[in-house]
């Protein structure tokens, strides 16, 4: 489980400790899972699964954004 | 004056007193607004500029010509004043920075253009025929994220195309309460003090929200473990018109708060000269209303007297 936050300039999206993230990464679609290496990449339009604990899961549809991992949490900005 | 106008003047005074002291609170609770919302969102600068750190740091030079200085021959002014008057001092300090700033940089019609944000600024400089980018009117005071991302887009597009080197955002800076203060900064090209600039003065210096210290900007030594993908200039062809908006974004917030504190406190001198005034005469008055009693009085005795003779 790692911390995951999903923001916009004028709000936050989703922030919360998640299993794992999908995303539409520039080189492709990936997946993030905990102990992830650093991290910077842009993201393409599409669709960011979240998979939280159990079998909950949310999506959030994006036009573009950025994401970053770092040691401590994920951040998504839109 | 007749006891009858006095009587109507102390109405319409107090009457004068409600409506300012109920835009007062008003405008109280309306600068709470504007200043929870740059605070609530304060996380994203944050993150924006640490990515930006990170990212400048692995790569050698700017990088990108949003961040490269240039010649400067003509230079944009990005102005954000209020829609609305009351408002005290306020917008005039604007545009006396502003005027300030032009004659110190020697700017006039010809090497300048403007974007304006409220129609006080614009009514000042449309008037003396300067070139106007483009005009924002009636924002509302939830910021507009549609419009102020267009506005930045457009700052963007005119950097880009290189009809101006530079842009400068002139606003008024809300430090607290009874506190503002006009300021320019310096938005393209982007610098990293700048940019560290308005996202410390997000926080007042007094007041409700100046002791959330929480948020720190990082430090990036470990910038060397991050990876970029595609690449760092890439990245940074994709954050830097973020940061633009940021920029833009807690600079339109930041004289909101300013505009409605100014308000609150032009509102606050106007009651309270409505009560010294109400007060003022309502002496008048009675010494008035006493004053035709004794007159009544002593016609009624003088009339008495005479019918004894």
């Amino acid at each position: 489980m790692f911390l995951l936050t999903i923001a916009k300039i004028n709000e936050t999206l989703f922030s919360d400790m998640v299993r794992s993230v999908n995303c539409p990464g520039s080189e492709g679609e990936m997946t993030i899972l905990q102990d992830h290496i650093p991290l910077i990449t842009t993201l393409k339009k599409g669709e960011v699964r979240v998979k939280l604990d159990g079998e909950k899961t949310e999506t959030f549809q994006i036009e573009k954004g950025i994401l970053e991992i770092s040691k401590r949490e994920v951040i998504i900005l839109l | 004056m007749s006891l009858k106008s006095i009587k109507n003047k102390i109405r319409s005074v107090q009457k004068t007193k409600q409506v300012t002291k109920a835009m007062e609170s008003v405008s109280a609770v309306k600068m709470r607004k504007s200043q929870k919302a740059a605070l609530d969102t304060r996380h994203y600068a944050m993150h924006a500029f640490n990515i930006l750190k990170r990212v400048s740091g692995s790569i050698d030079g700017k990088g990108h010509f949003f961040m490269e200085e240039r010649d400067v021959k003509k230079t944009c002014l990005f102005v954000i004043t209020s829609d609305k008057g009351l408002a005290g001092s306020l917008n005039s300090a604007v545009i006396k920075s502003i005027v300030r700033e032009m004659a110190k940089n020697g700017l006039n019609k010809d090497n300048s253009g403007f974007i304006l944000i409220g129609r006080k600024g614009y009514e000042y400089f449309s008037k003396r025929g300067y070139k106007i980018e483009r005009y924002y009117e009636k924002l509302g005071d939830d910021a507009p994220i549609d419009l102020l991302k267009d506005a930045s887009d457009l700052m963007a597009k005119l950097y880009e195309n290189k009809e101006y080197d530079k842009f400068d955002i002139f606003y008024t800076d809300f430090i607290s309460t009874t506190e503002q203060e006009a300021i320019s900064r310096t938005v393209l090209p982007i610098k990293y003090e700048e940019v560290k600039k308005t996202i410390d003065g997000i926080l007042p210096k007094t007041g409700k929200y100046s002791k959330v210290r929480d948020l720190k900007i990082e430090n990036t030594e470990d910038v060397k473990l991050y990876l970029f993908e595609p690449g760092a200039k890439e990245i940074l062809k994709e954050l830097l018109p973020f940061l633009l908006n940021i920029q833009v974004y807690y600079s339109f917030l930041e004289a909101k708060a300013s505009e409605h504190s100014a308000r609150m406190v032009a509102m606050k001198n106007a009651s309270d000269k409505a009560d010294e005034l109400s007060r003022d005469l309502k002496l008048i008055f009675n010494k008035a209303r006493q004053a035709a009693i004794t007159k009544e009085i002593s016609e009624i005795t003088g009339g008495i007297e005479a019918m004894v003779k």
